[in-house]
C-alpha cells in the first residue's frame, strides 16, 4: 500500500539545515493499524508529509498503492490526496464556518464527487453515526469538545472512502481517556472499513493498539 | 457558495462597514447616472420645444462642427428632395428652414455690431405648433408684413431693439455676395419654462431672429421648397436610423436637437467629472479597505487553506472559493444598496427642487431620482472589479500556502 524507498529529507530552519529524514526504508500493508512512534523532533510529522503527498523527499522513491508519487505535478499529488488519502491533524483543523455534517461532507465538494446527493447523506450519516456524534450534527466546532472535534476530523478522513488514513499525533491534544478512545475508534474503523491507518504519536501508551509499530529517532527508522 | 456566504458572515463588523462603502459607492453611480439622464431629457425637452426640434439635419458648406452656429456662406447644394419626400410619405413631423448666420448692422453708428446672430427662416405657421415651448412676450408674428422678424427676448436686451424697430443684418446670398436685409421687429419671445440661456459663456447659444422662409428665400435667391435645415419632431428610432443614413450618404449632418450646445455637454462633463472623481476616491478606498481586510484573512485563514489545499483541494480551488466569496458579497451589497436606493426613488417619486447650478443643470426643472440601467451595470462592474483587483494579491498569497509550513508553525 505505502513503500518508501531510501528517503531522505533536508529542511531549513532559519539559517540551520535540519536532516529530518535519513535513508527511510518502510513498507506498509493494507489493512494495517500503523503507528510511527518517536520522541518529538524524531521526524514523525516529515515521514507523514512525505506519506501523505503533502511534501517531497530530496531522495528516495514513494509509492502510494503502487503508483510512484515522487515526481508529480503540485496539482497531481492534490488529486492522489483527495483520491487515495485521508487526513486527521493533531489540533483537528477543522472549518469553523461549518457544522458537524458540513464539515464530515467538505472534502466530497473538494473531490467533486458526483455520487448522488442522498447516497452521499446516506454514507455522511453512516460515519457520524459510527463516530457517535448523532446528537452534534448541527453542532460548529467551537461548540465540541477536544474528542469530538477529533471524532469530526476522523468521519471527515474517511468521507471520500481512502485507501489510507494518516494521523499525525491524532492524540496529542487529548486527555488519556479521550485519546484511548479515538484510538480505539480509529482502530474500529480500521477494521470495519478496511482502511489502512498510520497514525504518529510520543505517547508509548497508545502504540498497544497497533499492528505494527515503527520507530523514528534522529530520521532513522529503527525496528 | 454555502462557505462562502459563512465565510462573509465570519466578520460582521468588518464586512458591514465594506458594505457600508459599496452602498456608498453604488448610490454615486445611481444618482449620477441619474443625474445626467434627468439634465439630458430637461434639456432635450426643453430645447426640442423651444427652437430646435428633437432632430435636425442641416446642409452646411465646410461641415462645421458647432451645429448652433448658422454658417455664413449658403451651401451649394440644398437638402435633398429624397429626404423631404421620405418624411412627407412617413408623416413624420418636421419643418423646413433656412438657417443663415447674419451680421447686425448699426444704422446709427454706421457700424456692424460686434455679435453675429442667427437667423432662421421658418413658416412659422407650421413651425409654431411644435415649438410649444415658446411664447410671444411682445408683439406678434405678423404676416402681413413680409420682412416681419420675431425676435428672442435676449437678443432685444442686448441690442436695446423694441418692437416696431427695423434692423438691418448683412447675409450672403446664394453667390456669395453680402447683402444687407431690413427686417422690422414685429414680436419679442421667450421660453415658457426653464432657465434663460443669456449669458452662458457670453454667447446666444439659440437661433434668435425667426424671419419668414418665402421673406429669405427670395432676398438671397434661394429657389422655392430649397431649404437648408430641417427640424424633426419625431423619436421613432426606426426613421431616425433611416434618416440618418440618407443623411449621412449625402453628406450632411444629423444630430439631436440639444447637441452642440455647450450648456448642456458642459453640464453633463461637469456631472461625470464631479461623479467620476467621486467614485475614484469611493473605490480606492473600497480597494484599499478590501485589500486590507484580506491580508488580514489571509494571516487568519493560513491554516483553514492549507488544511483545504492537504486533503486535496487544488490551488485553483482555492482561488474560485475566495473570488466566489468576494463576488458574492460584492453582489449582496450591491442588491442591497439597490433596495436602499429604490426607496429613496419611492420617497421622491414627487421630484426634488433644486437651486443654483443644478437648477441649471436641470432646465429649470425637478429632479425625478430614477434608476439608469447602464448606471446599474457600471456600478456593478465597477465594484466587483475593484472587490476583485484588490483581492488579487491576497488570493496569490493564498495559493502559495504550503500545508506542511502550516501545519510546523501550528505545531510550534
Amino acid at each position: 500500500m505505502i513503500c518508501l524507498k531510501n528517503i531522505s529529507k533536508t529542511y531549513t530552519l532559519g539559517t540551520t539545515k535540519v536532516q529530518a529524514l535519513k535513508n527511510i526504508n518502510l513498507t506498509v500493508n493494507a489493512g494495517e493499524f500503523a503507528c510511527i512512534m518517536g520522541p518529538s523532533g524524531s521526524g514523525k510529522s516529515t515521514l507523514l508529509n512525505i506519506i501523505g503527498c503533502l511534501d517531497k523527499p530530496d531522495e528516495g522513491e514513494v509509492y502510494i498503492d503502487s503508483v510512484e508519487v515522487t515526481g508529480l505535478a503540485r496539482n497531481e499529488l492534490a488529486d492522489v490526496r483527495a483520491a487515495k488519502i485521508g487526513f486527521i491533524f493533531q489540533s483537528f483543523n477543522l472549518i469553523p464556518v461549518l457544522n458537524v455534517y458540513e464539515n464530515i461532507e467538505f472534502p466530497l465538494f473538494i473531490k467533486d464527487e458526483k455520487a448522488k446527493k442522498s447516497e452521499k447523506r446516506e454514507w455522511i450519516m453512516k460515519l457520524i453515526n459510527e463516530v457517535g456524534l448523532q446528537q452534534q450534527i448541527k453542532h460548529k466546532p467551537d461548540q465540541l469538545s477536544g474528542g469530538q472535534r477529533q471524532r469530526v476530523a476522523i468521519a471527515r478522513a474517511l468521507v471520500t472512502k481512502p485507501k489510507i488514513v494518516l494521523a499525525d499525533e491524532p492524540t496529542a491534544n487529548l486527555d488519556s481517556e479521550t485519546a484511548g478512545a479515538i484510538i480505539s475508534l480509529m482502530q474500529k474503523l480500521n477494521k470495519e472499513e478496511n482502511v489502512t491507518f498510520v497514525f504518529s504519536t510520543h505517547d508509548p501508551s497508545i502504540t498497544k493498539y497497533a499492528t505494527n509499530i515503527y520507530q523514528l529517532k534522529d530520521g532513522k527508522l529503527a525496528n | 457558495m454555502k462557505l462562502a456566504f459563512r465565510n462573509i458572515l465570519r466578520h460582521p463588523v468588518k464586512n458591514s462597514l465594506i458594505g457600508i462603502v459599496i452602498i456608498l459607492a453604488s448610490l454615486v453611480y445611481f444618482f449620477t447616472g441619474t443625474l445626467i439622464q434627468n439634465s439630458r431629457d430637461s434639456w432635450r425637452q426643453f430645447l426640442s420645444t423651444t427652437f430646435l426640434g428633437k432632430y435636425n439635419i442641416t446642409a452646411y458648406q465646410n461641415k462645421e462642427k458647432d451645429y448652433t452656429l448658422a454658417a455664413f456662406s449658403l451651401p451649394e447644394e440644398f437638402i435633398s428632395t429624397q429626404i423631404i419626400e421620405y418624411l412627407e410619405v412617413n408623416g413624420i413631423n418636421y419643418a423646413k428652414r433656412i438657417k443663415a448666420g447674419a451680421a447686425v448692422f448699426n444704422e446709427e453708428t454706421g457700424e456692424f455690431a460686434g455679435a453675429t446672430v442667427t437667423v432662421l427662416g421658418v413658416d412659422w405657421e407650421e413651425e409654431g405648433k411644435y415649438l410649444t415651448n415658446l411664447f410671444l412676450k411682445k408683439g406678434n408674428y405678423t404676416p402681413a408684413v413680409a420682412n416681419w422678424a420675431v425676435v428672442w427676448e435676449e437678443l432685444t436686451a442686448g441690442f436695446g431693439w423694441e418692437t416696431g424697430d427695423k434692423v438691418t443684418l448683412f447675409l450672403k446670398d446664394i453667390d456669395g455676395f453680402s447683402i444687407p436685409l431690413t427686417f422690422e421687429i414685429t414680436g419679442i419671445m421667450a421660453n415658457k419654462t426653464g432657465p434663460s440661456l443669456a449669458g452662458v459663456g457670453g454667447i446666444p447659444l439659440f437661433p434668435v431672429i425667426f424671419v419668414a422662409k418665402d421673406y429669405l428665400e427670395g432676398s438671397l435667391g434661394i429657389m422655392p421648397g430649397d431649404v437648408t435645415d430641417l427640424a424633426i419632431w419625431s423619436l421613432h428610432p426606426k426613421e431616425i436610423y433611416l434618416l440618418k443614413n440618407m443623411a449621412k450618404e449625402s453628406g450632411y449632418q444629423f444630430f439631436r436637437g440639444e447637441q452642440g450646445f455647450e450648456v448642456i455637454w458642459g453640464v453633463i462633463g461637469f456631472v461625470n467629472f464631479a461623479g467620476g472623481f467621486i467614485k475614484i476616491f469611493i473605490l480606492t478606498i473600497l480597494a484599499v479597505a478590501t485589500l486590507n481586510l484580506n491580508l488580514l484573512g489571509f494571516a487568519e485563514r493560513q491554516k483553514e487553506i492549507g488544511t483545504i489545499l492537504a486533503i486535496g483541494a487544488k490551488p485553483k480551488w482555492v482561488v474560485l472559493l475566495l473570488l466566489k466569496e468576494m463576488i458574492l458579497f460584492s453582489v449582496l451589497a450591491f442588491i442591497f444598496s439597490l433596495f436602499i436606493y429604490l426607496v429613496l426613488v419611492l420617497g421622491a417619486s414627487g421630484g426634488i427642487a433644486v437651486q443654483g447650478g443644478l437648477k441649471l443643470a436641470l432646465a429649470g426643472n425637478k429632479f425625478y431620482p430614477g434608476l439608469v440601467f447602464s448606471s446599474v451595470l457600471s456600478a456593478l462592474a465597477a465594484i466587483v472589479g475593484t472587490m476583485i483587483l484588490s483581492s488579487v494579491y491576497p488570493i496569490y498569497l493564498s495559493t502559495r500556502i504550503d500545508p506542511v509550513e502550516v501545519f510546523r508553525e501550528d505545531k510550534l
